[in-house]
């Protein structure tokens, strides 16, 4: 079964673009759902933390050195981590001037990684497919990445049980 | 995107500030994170940590890597006047808030840059 999403832009900076997943057939992107599940929690200071820091990328830029690397060594995987916090969120940084952010949730310190939770590696694992799959489009000439724009076929999917 | 309490906020933005002056003072001196956490003596995971933008340095933290790096990290507002000519973080004149990048320039709300020397000019600061 295959899981049809669309890469959206959410917001437009002056020096930085988000974008996020928006699924098919779902009203709300992912950004938006981590947002609305957050903000009505006891994670909502936390939540604020991290709004904070993204509107920090949004005048630094979205340099790496801002994220800790989840998934593999080689694709822009990362999430924004509150210390005091086990609230994560997951993002796919894709160049100095645009991020993907995608979904996350409670990651418990008892926790090591967040492959231990179904739902954290499903964010994770969403945001590596779609690194590779934008390479391979890139390669194929379908999306070209250019300053803080992504445009082309921005429409993607991952197989169930990718 | 939602609104954030203005301490949240500020708390973020220092340790932005905080960690992006340390970079600048580590590329200056041509240092990498590993030689500066040997220097710390701490492991390099760690500095990854402190590098981020969110980790909540204390004043200890501050003051030791000021000490180990020789340079300056922070500096505290004065009202006296002649403080005008050093960088400040939070200094308020003239009810605009000038805000220190960690560089040569100054951010003056709402979005100015100017280079420091064109800031007190503009401003009739000594």
């Amino acid at each position: 079964m295959e899981r049809r999403f669309t890469l959206e832009l959410y917001k437009e900076y002056d020096k930085v673009n988000f974008y996020t997943i928006h699924f098919d057939g779902e009203s709300d992107t992912e950004f938006d759902k981590f947002l609305s599940t957050f903000s009505s929690s006891k994670y909502l200071p936390d939540l604020q933390k991290i709004l904070a820091v993204l509107k920090n990328l949004t005048i630094h830029g979205v340099l790496e050195r801002y994220f800790r690397r989840e998934s593999r060594m080689n694709d822009g995987v990362g999430a924004i981590p509150i210390e005091t916090s086990e609230l994560r969120l997951y993002c796919l940084r894709l160049c100095d001037s645009i991020i993907v952010l995608g979904s996350g949730g409670v990651k418990p310190r008892t926790q090591r990684t967040y492959n231990e939770d179904p739902l954290l590696n499903d964010c994770v694992k969403v945001l590596a497919t779609l690194d590779s799959l934008i390479k391979m489009k890139i390669t194929q000439g379908k999306i070209s990445m250019n300053g803080k724009s992504i445009t082309g076929d921005l429409k993607f999917y991952i197989k169930q049980n990718d | 995107m939602q609104n954030i309490p203005s301490e949240i906020q500020r708390e973020v933005d220092l340790s932005f500030e905080i960690v992006d002056r340390i970079y600048e003072i580590l590329e200056e001196k041509k240092m990498t994170q590993r030689e500066f956490a040997r220097l710390m003596g701490k492991n390099e995971t760690e500095i990854c940590k402190w590098m981020r933008g969110t980790h909540n340095f204390t004043l200890q933290t501050i003051a030791r890597i000021e000490s180990a790096l020789n340079e300056k990290i922070l500096r505290v507002e004065s009202n006296k006047k002649e403080e005008l000519k050093t960088i400040c973080v939070g200094m308020s004149v003239s009810n605009l808030e000038i805000s220190t990048l960690g560089c040569n320039k100054m951010r003056l709300s709402p979005n100015w840059f100017y280079p420091k020397e064109q800031a007190y000019t503009h401003y009739g600061s000594n």
